[in-house]
């Protein structure tokens, strides 16, 4: 009378082994996914950090280089200008003096009050790898040996030659092959351009412009905003929260002999770095203002949706003029004991200074800063 | 009914054992997979936590000074050279990178078109070098120089309040690049010790303006380290101009975790890193490798510390040398006790410097100390 044995219920045992089986294999391997979906979701926070952290680095190099060494065709000569300490940046060729301190006249905002880089105003800049940068070359060959005539690289130095040859070794020496500099020349220039500036007028003009096309794969990842600070942002009245120290005091004698008190400190910048695809554009009412709704397919919720995925640090820092440190550069002719002051010093020249100023300090803000 | 032959039991018990010897095999293999994705998915989380930690401390200095509790706020004063507090400016005293400063206002709202700001420190010489004349450079500029317009005291008196005050490795931090390194001190007679910025006899050689000390004692013999960077060197002090000059050879300057904050329950060393440079010469001469576990901050992370975990180990050390001042080294070390396996990771990230830490201590909501005035 038993049915166990019956070939419909050995085919149902077999199918439910077999599904029980599979459903076991199918848990393991939805488990397995899980934990690669959390472990990638944790590797790609790592990696938006570190792409934040990197428009610090961006931004500072942003700063640097706009201080002094130029808006367009113009070399300005620092956020406050080392001339007269006025409210900058103002190209060289122009008196900082007119005007008055912190309205110069001749200050590359001076038209546009309420634009970058005008104290309490902000600049946007969304990171990607141009196809070609603007004036790109590429370096010659490695280490070619060619130097010009009187400069043996066996030979031992003096005043002359290490004016004609440049910095050189901790110790003034020739005999590191790797200091010797590139010559070039104009029918073999070094380095040489990506694209031949002498061929046509085109070609200069391409030369100049560089490619702005982004690179594949570089584009929506990473941005930095600039905010310039106002005098009000660092006078010491805790108002926003970092605002602890007054930064805009001082008093002293111009160059024109008069006691008067300093123009305030206009070389501080709150730095905001971010790590996702909203170029940088803070709320929606700025992607409109710019007309780049459709970077987000027009859509409000698609731009507030990347925001959520972003990671955004903010930072202050503040921009000095001077140079960068000395460097132990060159070294006292023979070897003399300690200070013995009848020896010749002529080496005290310095490392190879930024020209562009320097970073005084940085701080990382903990909470998000009224304006950036 | 018909049963089952012998053969057909038979093959039915082999191709039964081969499937459920598949089966585990499957098993066995997803097991395995499963544990080492497991495994590795721990190691992953531990990393991640370890990199930010490390990220959360270059920015926010927590392992130098707690901003919450005075207990772990070690690095706001003074200190003698035997480690007993004194008040700032003292003879032969340290200071430290979070002690309270005051500043001139010209410092903060740095001015170079002021010729204040512009170098009197002469070739760092003065008539009695170590026993070879050298004429007085003093005299071009020190503290209380009789220079009516007070350019020549400035920057004298702004070194020696930063050295004073912040310690040798809190004043390479805060002096503006690239300002001499060195000041003058004042000096009232040929009898008077030299004084320095807070009017406080400090240790050098009397002798008015012809013989005048070039640095406090404590600054040249003990920051800048003039023994074994200088005299058992041929290598001439004017080198030593500046942040990277006093560096060359193997010399650095280090800042210290707080006590508990060190690398395998180490004392911490932050009074020494506070008093000068540290050499590595070795084997002849070498104070800054045995010293290592207490100049890294070692990051406590209780929260991943599970019986059978990988464990953490996240040290950050903050130091200047030759060729970078400021740099900030991280790194993350994860041994897994389950495969054995070991990993480190070490990074140079950019976080806040010094005077960026300083500041937020003064934050209403990190309890707004008074640090910079």
């Amino acid at each position: 009378m038993s049915t166990a044995c019956s070939p419909a219920a050995r085919r149902g045992a077999l199918l439910i082994i077999v599904t029980g089986l599979a459903t076991l294999l199918l848990a393991l391997s939805l488990a397995f996914l899980a934990t690669m979906r959390s472990d990638g979701d944790r590797t790609r926070e790592i990696v938006r950090d570190t792409q934040a952290r990197i428009m610090l680095n961006a931004a500072i190099s942003y700063v640097l280089e706009t201080s002094r060494i130029g808006w367009g065709d113009s070399e300005t000569q620092g956020w406050n200008d080392i001339r007269n300490h006025a409210v900058g940046p103002i190209p060289l060729n122009r008196n900082p003096e007119a005007g008055s301190l912190t309205q110069p006249s001749n200050a590359v905002w001076a038209a546009s009050p309420s634009s970058w880089p005008a104290p309490g105003t902000a600049m946007r800049t969304a990171m990607a790898v141009w196809t070609r940068p603007p004036v790109a070359v590429r370096a010659g060959s490695r280490n070619p040996i060619r130097i010009g005539p009187g400069l043996p690289i066996q030979d031992d130095v003096d005043e002359t030659r290490i004016l004609l040859a440049g910095l050189h070794g901790d110790v003034g020496s020739y005999r590191s092959v790797s200091e010797v500099w590139r010559a070039g020349s104009y029918d073999r220039p070094d380095p040489e351009a990506v694209v031949d500036p002498r061929i046509s007028a085109a070609a200069a003009a391409q030369f100049v412009a560089g490619d702005q096309r982004p690179r594949a794969g570089t584009a929506g990842r990473s941005w930095f905003r600039v905010y310039r600070e106002t005098a009000a942002d660092h006078n010491g009245d805790r108002d926003p929260y970092y605002d602890v120290i007054n930064l805009n005091g001082g008093r002293g004698i111009d160059a024109n002999g008069a006691d008067r008190p300093y123009p305030p400190n206009a070389s501080v910048f709150v730095v905001t770095c971010g790590a996702g695809a909203t170029l940088g554009f803070r709320r929606w009412t700025e992607v409109v203002a710019a007309g780049a709704q459709q970077s987000f397919l027009n859509q409000q919720t698609y731009f507030d949706q990347l925001r959520g995925t972003e990671i955004i640090l903010w930072y202050r820092i503040e921009w000095s003029p001077q140079a960068g440190d000395y460097g132990p550069m060159g070294r006292r002719k023979a070897y003399p004991r300690p200070n013995h002051s009848y020896f010749p010093i002529w080496n005290q020249i310095s490392a190879m200074p930024s020209q562009a100023g320097s970073i005084l300090w940085t701080q990382r803000l903990d909470r998000e800063p009224p304006a950036w | 009914m018909r049963a089952f032959t012998l053969v057909e039991l038979l093959v039915a018990l082999v191709l039964g054992m081969v499937v459920a010897l598949a089966a585990f095999a499957s098993f066995r293999i997803a097991a395995k997979s499963m544990s080492a994705a497991g495994n590795l998915s721990r190691e992953n989380r531990v990393i991640a936590q370890g990199y930010f930690a490390a990220m959360s401390e270059a920015d926010f200095w927590y392992a130098e000074d707690d901003p919450f509790a005075a207990s772990g706020q070690a690095q706001r004063r003074s200190y003698d050279g035997a480690g007993g507090p004194v008040a700032v400016g003292t003879d032969r005293s340290h200071g430290q990178p979070f002690a309270e400063m005051d500043q001139s206002d010209e410092f903060w709202n740095f001015n170079l078109a002021d010729q204040r700001t512009w170098s009197r420190q002469g070739e760092y010489k003065c008539t009695h070098f170590f026993s070879w004349s050298t004429g007085s450079y003093a005299q071009v500029g020190c503290i209380d120089h009789p220079d009516p317009s007070g350019a020549c005291a400035w920057m004298h008196v702004v070194q020696d309040r930063l050295y004073s005050c912040l310690g040798w490795n809190g004043y390479l931090d805060y002096v503006p690049s690239p300002w001499t390194l060195g000041f003058y001190l004042g000096c009232r007679n040929d009898t008077d010790p030299p004084y320095n910025s807070f009017n406080l006899a400090t240790t050098g050689t009397p002798g008015g303006a012809w013989a005048m000390t070039a640095f406090p004692d404590e600054f040249w013999m003990s920051g800048m380290n003039a023994y074994p960077h200088f005299q058992a060197s041929y290598h001439a002090p004017e080198k030593a101009l500046g942040r990277s000059g006093i560096h060359i050879y193997g010399i650095s300057t280090l800042f210290s975790p707080r006590p508990g904050w060190t690398e395998s329950g180490a004392n911490a060393e932050y009074l020494r890193a506070s008093v000068g440079t540290l050499v590595d010469r070795a084997p002849t001469y070498n104070d800054l490798v045995p010293r290592l576990p207490g100049l890294s901050a070692s990051l406590p992370h209780a929260s991943l510390t599970c019986p059978g975990w990988p464990e953490l180990s996240v040290k950050v050390l903050r130091s200047s040398d030759l060729l970078v001042t400021g740099r900030t080294k991280a790194t993350i070390a994860v041994s897994n006790p389950t495969t054995g396996s070991r990993h480190s990771i070490s990074f140079l990230p950019i976080g806040s410097t010094l005077r960026g830490a300083r500041q937020q201590r003064q934050w209403p909501h990190w309890g707004g100390a008074s640090l910079d005035r």
